[in-house]
């Protein structure tokens, strides 16, 4: 279950890496992406939002590709997959459907929300041990 | 880890706007043993390498502010000629993005997830190619800082040299030459200087090699040609000591192509020696074909002095003749087909040649044509002829005070068979009365009188050579051999020299009487004959009669006796 | 390798052969053909395939010479073309070699 969100080998090469920064990381990124799922939504659900709008594709882009790489780089190959995702169509060739973009940022947020809890269990166990 | 080596502590600029990704990075980088900077923005990062120059940049492509491929444009500009090394983090994949990351001055990418592995692989990599280009860069500045002393070296050496040679007289009237302004280290060569009798002596040289071991033979070379010049050697006597000073102080592997040529202008002779320079040429006036003047020696520096042959020919040579020297490089010059230039065009030169003054810029024009493109690196030498009047008489300085001048002494020489066979005694006997000095003023007409009487003494007395020979080229060629032959023959025979010196009020004179164990010749027939102007031979005598004082010769001819006089010094 | 060398059966010869130019770049292995040579009584430089001769080849035939006793040497140049035949000539090296 716990495997399907977040790759726990790399968790443990992390904690390896970073040794007493381990926390810390793990607390930045929580922070960060909880900071980019709110740019995600914000931009989407703005009055003005069109998929049509290049700007509007551009911020997600880079957006997504941020993310991308940040989650993929925490283990969290499933976030970083479907940011990929959006990355791609936003970059795309040719009309860019609303519907399935409102969609993958559904579809990220609530797997940034599983993501985080199991980091939030992390930081705490990690915190509790020393 | 695979490790060849223990990792050099590098510093490593991250740039990353993504906070956990620039934390994650630091770690990995800082566990290698590198020390870290990180910025969040391309501009942050291009001041950070201001501030700190790092060694290696690792960079996301996409950054606020100032993305990833300006600032890595900025940095390689910062960088200059240094090696700064930019791997690109991105998880970019289409081809375009790539490219954009190259064109930027990108050395490499690495995708994230970052794995530790390949991050120390590719930054080990590129440490190399680093490293590679710093060592590429102190080579090249060490080989500019070396060639920058050796330019000032050869200039000074040039400067030293160029003193020494310059002391001759190459820029005579009768001389034209063409050499590169830095023959020198080439090996080439090119000297000229007056001889006390109004003789040019004029050598052009071609040492072994290039560059500095090619000049170091040319400053003794230099010296003693002058030297032995100025003091009145001939030049079997200074081709002999050129040789022998150049055998002990060269290798073995090391020598000097040379002609050496003598013009005699009163007498209208050129005498020459070539030794392994390529064929000469005695162009003639009357439109003869030219005479080429080919090497029969061995270059200079070659053989023990016990072996040297410093054998000369003579030719005459008139107004409107000239002598042409030249180094290899001029009939040895190929064309783009590997064909030479050959002696055969040269020769051609010389014949279509219908101003003298051109001749030197004709071959050169030639030899452009023929390969397409102008050598500054072959010595071409052309010396005429000149009424000696025109040339003036060398004026000697002497260094001496002349409170020591002796005035009053006589003193006899007598040089037999075996001596006259190699050694010329002229100078010897001028130095002697140079001491005496009223005598000075007219050293070169006494050294001029004193070297007719001594040739004839020598040609005509001792070996009984007959002038009439001399009458048309032919003959002239058969005496010169003649001389040669029984000179090498020689068995019996002596020159001898009486000088006497008194002084006569303020001044004195100089009575030199020169007799020889020859038969004699029949003074009065030979006295009475007109002076010759314009022939072969018979400027001996007159030229005797026109220069000192008194001259007699004793019935039989076998003594002669000449006076030169001089006034009191101011 | 441009330049070879060979020991007669009997070693009291050594050949040595030059092929293309003869000039300084041949220096080294030039001198390593005979330095070594002790026995030789007679030295052969066969120039059979050698198509060019400068100065410093000249030089090292000198070397060569002195190696091999200087003026009681035994140093033959065989099967010289005209071209090199000439260089040999303009030098007078027939006064110091056996050409042949």
């Amino acid at each position: 279950m716990l495997e399907e969100h977040v790759d726990l080998t790399v968790l443990n090469t992390l904690r390896d890496v970073m040794e007493t920064e381990y926390p810390a990381l793990l607390h930045i990124f929580i922070r960060d992406s909880q900071a980019r799922v709110t740019d995600l939504n914000g931009l989407i659900q703005a009055a003005d939002f069109s998929a049509a709008s290049q700007t509007h594709l551009d911020q997600l882009g880079l957006l997504a590709h941020s993310f991308k790489g940040s989650s993929s780089n925490m283990g969290a190959a499933h976030l970083a997959q479907l940011c990929g995702e959006l990355e791609d169509l936003v970059r795309g060739q040719g009309a860019v459907s609303e519907a399935r973009v409102t969609q993958l940022v559904q579809d990220i947020d609530s797997e940034f929300c599983v993501v985080r809890d199991i980091f939030d269990v992390e930081l705490q166990t990690t915190l509790a041990s020393h | 880890m695979v490790e060849s080596a223990p990792p050099e502590r590098l510093t490593i600029l991250i740039a990353d706007d993504n906070a956990s990704d620039r934390m994650l990075l630091s770690a990995i980088i800082s566990r290698q043993g590198h020390e870290v900077l990180s910025a969040c923005d391309g501009a942050e990062a291009v001041a950070l390498f201001q501030r700190r120059r790092p060694q290696l940049v690792l960079m996301d492509a996409l950054m606020p502010v100032m993305d990833g491929f300006e600032a890595a444009r900025r940095i390689k500009e910062l960088a200059g000629e240094a090696l700064v090394p930019i791997i690109f983090l991105t998880s970019l994949t289409e081809g375009e993005a790539l490219a954009r990351c190259l064109d930027a001055g990108g050395d490499d990418f690495v995708a994230k997830p970052y794995n530790q592995v390949v991050l120390a692989a590719k930054i080990n990599a590129m440490n190399r190619l680093r490293l590679l280009q710093e060592t590429v860069l102190q080579q090249r500045d060490l080989i500019a800082r070396h060639h920058k002393y050796l330019l000032n070296e050869q200039r000074v050496a040039k400067a030293v040299f160029d003193q020494i040679a310059h002391s001759g007289c190459l820029s005579a009237p009768n001389i034209r030459y063409l050499q590169s302004p830095y023959a020198l280290f080439n090996g080439d060569l090119l000297l000229a200087a007056w001889a006390p009798s109004g003789n040019m002596h004029v050598l052009l040289g071609d040492f072994t090699g290039h560059g500095l071991p090619a000049a170091v033979g040319a400053m003794p070379l230099a010296e003693v040609f002058y030297g032995m010049t100025a003091k009145g050697y001939g030049l079997p006597e200074t081709l002999r000591e050129m040789n022998a000073k150049l055998k002990r102080i060269l290798p073995v592997d090391m020598f000097c192509c040379a002609a050496l040529i003598c013009v005699n202008f009163k007498q209208q002779l050129v005498e020459v020696w070539n030794g392994g320079l390529p064929d000469g040429y005695l162009l003639h006036s009357d439109g003869r074909p030219h005479t080429p003047l080919v090497s029969a020696h061995l270059p200079l520096g070659v053989l023990s002095a016990s072996s040297f042959d410093d054998n000369t020919q003579v030719y005459p040579f008139g107004a409107g003749d000239r002598v042409f020297l030249l180094s290899d490089g001029v009939v040895d010059s190929t064309d783009e087909s590997g064909e030479m230039f050959g002696a055969r065009r040269l020769q051609n030169v010389f014949v279509s040649n219908r101003n003298p003054a051109t001749l030197i810029e004709e071959v050169q024009w030639a030899l452009a044509r023929f390969r397409g493109q102008v050598r500054d690196d072959v010595s071409m030498l052309e010396v005429g002829f000149t009424e000696p009047e025109s040339l003036g008489l060398p004026s000697v300085v002497y260094t001496d005070s002349g409170d020591s001048s002796p005035l009053d002494w006589s003193a006899s020489f007598e040089f037999r068979a075996s001596t006259l066979k190699r050694f010329n005694p002229l100078p010897y006997l001028l130095q002697l009365l140079q001491e005496v000095h009223g005598l000075r003023q007219q050293s070169s007409e006494l050294y001029i009188v004193l070297a007719e009487l001594y040739s004839n003494a020598l040609e005509h007395g001792v070996l009984g050579l007959d002038s009439a020979l001399k009458c048309d080229a032919e003959g002239f060629a058969l005496y010169y051999q003649q001389r040669g032959e029984r000179l090498d023959a020689l068995e019996y025979g002596f020159i001898r020299f009486n000088f006497q010196i008194i002084p006569v009020a303020q001044g004195g004179r100089l009575t030199v009487q020169v007799h020889d164990s020859g038969s004699g010749f029949d003074v009065q027939h030979v006295l009475a004959l007109p002076p010759a102007i314009d022939q072969l031979s018979g400027r001996g005598l007159s030229l005797v009669r026109q220069l000192s004082d008194r001259c007699r010769w004793s019935e039989d001819g076998r003594t002669a006796s000449v006076e030169f006089a001089w006034e009191g010094l101011a | 390798m441009s330049v070879t060398s060979d020991r007669s059966p009997d070693e009291q010869q050594l050949t040595i052969k030059i092929k293309g130019r003869f000039d300084f770049s041949k220096h080294q292995d030039f001198r390593d053909a005979y330095e070594k040579e002790t026995k030789a009584q007679r030295y052969v430089v066969d120039l059979k395939e050698t198509n060019y001769l400068d100065s410093s080849a000249l030089g090292m035939l000198l070397l060569l010479r002195d190696h091999a006793g200087g003026e009681r040497s035994d140093v033959r140049l065989e099967n010289c073309n005209a071209d090199v035949i000439k260089i040999l000539a303009i030098s007078n090296f027939s006064k110091l070699f056996r050409i042949e």
